[in-house]
């Protein structure tokens, strides 16, 4: 059972002589345990078919479903929620809140997903899983570049979340620091058989994905799968 | 709970532009305050200077001017002195009079004030009163002079002068009185003229044979003035003009009713002022953090939880601002109700013949302390905060996270 798919998914922005056909009828499907590199040239169409496959919008025409949820037709709250409960976001820019330490920023995911029980005891947990359990109480500021998305991936996995969308993850860090973030990520993806989809077009993350499928002008121009998940899915 | 962690720190992350948010706030619910308070502190200064809460005095008496008549005073029977004492937290007669005065050749015209001593001062606080030597206590004593009687006659503590009246009979009497002491009240009408006299010389001079020209109550709630008036009247059966404060003092209310307006109007200005403030800081904290605000829709946050994040940013600046805007007014105006503002240089500036020379008034103002008062300017300081977050919180909330996400 696919966790998301996308069926003849199209993304227009305008309309008339000025529409930009961002996707044009894609149609993919992600199987729990994946990790995707969504590669392709900027303007390719990656961050909006992520931005579809995290519900965070909607496609112009045809269907996108995350875990047998059609996104048609649910109102804003639903999709939060949805949201809320079943996607981990990464981004590029690490996107962590300003004021709060790492310990609470990855508490928040916890929250806003209605988890109960001890949720900073789990937050701690998690980001000593990433390798920041010294720094804790540290606020964003206070970290660094590869530092900070650490507490990302961390905030991102914390609620075991269906998949794990991540925007460019390395994009903003030199290439050790990138390369320790995608290890990260691989490993929470082996280890906790997380479903990792990310965009990128470095080749060096592309050559660490199990499935890379390429992007050109909003259309699908190659999907290849390299290796099977750890659990045994998505191989040829 | 934790919405709120980030909103109280995001008010802190501004600080520099949300106080000065906050003072207008505070400066606004502080000015409420003190407007209050002075109002109603005007209020009380002329109950406690010459009115009382109710006053009765004979029929047809002038109640402005210098004329002071004593063939028809007013008397008091066992039984109303009895339901006096059980009904006023305190009560006293006063027989005003016109004596001459008398120094060697000079001679002035003046406003006596007989009192009883002891229960003169409950119902008349003497707080503003200025006295150089002693307050007169028994006949021996002799009287009270104000300042302007003593500048006139050139005569202090321990000089004698004489008092030349007509009595109730309306025989001709003096008496040569030693002065106890020397009076500044702050009330010109007093002031210039004013000689106070105890009761016990009062039946000497005029022989008024226990009657009196003024009646003064005052009662454990003013509001209960007009009901109490009622049964005092009927209870002197038409001999006596019975008026409650609110009569007495409706100029002087009317006076203050325009200042607590122009006082009120003014607070308003300052909370609009405060209100757009706000508005703007939550406005440009919207602006600044659009990624964030995506970053937070994006893990599940919706639109009314962005509303709430915002409006609980405008609920910490308003609280914040209430709160110190009440200790601040709140604080400034129990002061000034305990040690009160001198008002004697506005009164002497004013001169004789000024607006306050008619005015019953004492030169000590002592502003109206209320909790109720502070509180309420608090709650209005608190929601003018929240209700001018809220446009901008929505403005934040309505931007799809995808946008919002896209932002620089």
């Amino acid at each position: 059972m696919s966790i998301c798919e996308l069926r003849d998914a199209t993304k227009t922005y305008g309309s008339g002589a000025a529409a930009v056909h961002a996707l044009e009828t894609v149609s993919l499907a992600f199987e729990p345990g994946e990790f995707t590199a969504i590669s392709g040239p900027s303007g390719s169409g990656k961050t909006t078919l992520l931005n579809l496959v995290g519900l965070l919008d909607v496609p112009t025409s045809g269907s996108v479903s995350l875990i047998e949820h059609a996104a048609a037709g649910l109102g804003s709250r639903a999709l939060a929620r949805l949201r809320a409960q079943n996607i981990g976001f990464v981004f590029q820019s690490f996107n962590l809140v300003p004021v709060l330490t790492a310990t609470e920023n990855v508490e928040m995911a916890l929250h806003l997903a209605g988890t109960s029980g001890n949720r900073r005891k789990l937050a701690e947990e998690t980001l000593a899983a990433v390798g920041l359990g010294g720094m804790l109480k540290r606020k964003p500021a206070e970290l660094s570049g590869g530092q900070q998305q650490r507490v990302a991936v961390a905030r991102a996995l914390v609620k075991k979340p269906a998949v794990v969308i991540a925007d460019e993850p390395t994009a903003n860090l030199d290439s050790t620091t990138g390369g320790q973030i995608l290890d990260l990520m691989r490993e929470m993806n082996e280890e906790r058989g997380a479903t990792f989809i990310f965009s990128t077009h470095d080749p060096r993350v592309m050559a660490r994905a199990r499935r890379v499928i390429a992007l050109h002008d909003g259309r699908v121009a190659g999907d290849e799968v390299k290796e099977p998940a750890p659990d045994g899915r998505g191989g040829e | 709970m934790f919405l709120f962690r980030i909103a109280l720190r995001n008010v802190l992350r501004q600080y520099g532009r949300t106080s000065l948010s906050m003072i207008s706030i505070i400066v606004g619910v502080a000015l409420i305050i003190m407007g209050r308070g002075f109002v109603g502190g005007g209020r009380e200064n002329i109950i406690r200077a010459q009115i009382g809460h109710v006053l009765a005095v004979p029929r047809d008496y002038p109640m402005s001017g210098t004329r002071h008549p004593v063939d028809d005073l007013l008397e008091l029977d066992e039984a109303t002195r009895a339901w006096l004492d059980a009904s006023t937290e305190a009560w006293t007669t006063r027989t005003l009079f016109a004596p001459r005065i008398v120094k060697g050749s000079d001679a002035i015209r003046g406003r006596a004030i007989g009192f009883h001593p002891e229960q003169d001062e409950r119902v008349f606080p003497r707080e503003s009163w200025r006295v150089t030597g002693e307050i007169p206590t028994t006949a021996e004593d002799g009287v009270l002079i104000s300042r302007g009687v003593g500048r006139v006659l050139d005569i202090g503590p321990g000089d004698h002068l004489f008092l030349q009246v007509r009595t109730a009979d309306g025989a001709i009497n003096a008496l040569e009185l030693p002065v106890s002491g020397v009076l500044v009240t702050g009330n010109p009408g007093i002031d210039r003229i004013g000689v106070f006299v105890p009761q016990a010389l009062v039946e000497k001079l005029v022989v008024t044979r226990g009657r009196f020209s003024h009646l003064a109550t005052r009662l454990a709630d003013r509001d209960d003035s007009p009901r109490f008036a009622k049964e005092l009247e009927t209870r002197f059966a038409g001999a006596a003009s019975v008026t409650t404060w609110r009569q007495e003092t409706q100029d002087l209310i009317e006076l203050q009713r325009i200042r607590q307006t122009a006082m009120d109007l003014l607070a308003l200005a300052i909370m609009a002022i405060a209100a757009t403030g706000i508005a703007n800081t939550v406005l440009m904290a919207a602006h600044e953090r659009v990624r964030e605000i995506g970053t937070l829709r994006a893990m599940g946050l919706d639109r009314r939880g962005v509303v709430g994040l915002f409006v609980l940013e405008g609920l910490v600046m308003g609280s914040v601002g209430g709160l110190f805007g009440a200790l601040l007014g709140g604080g400034y105006n129990h002061k000034l109700s305990v040690d009160g503002i001198d008002l004697s240089s506005f009164i002497e500036a004013a001169g004789t013949g000024g607006i306050y020379d008619s005015m019953p008034m004492s030169s000590m103002l002592y502003t109206e302390s209320s909790l109720a008062v502070a509180a309420g300017a608090a709650l209005v300081g608190l929601l003018v905060a929240v209700l001018s977050s809220v446009y901008p919180a929505v403005i934040a909330a309505r931007r799809p996270p995808a946008e919002a996400m896209r932002a620089e």
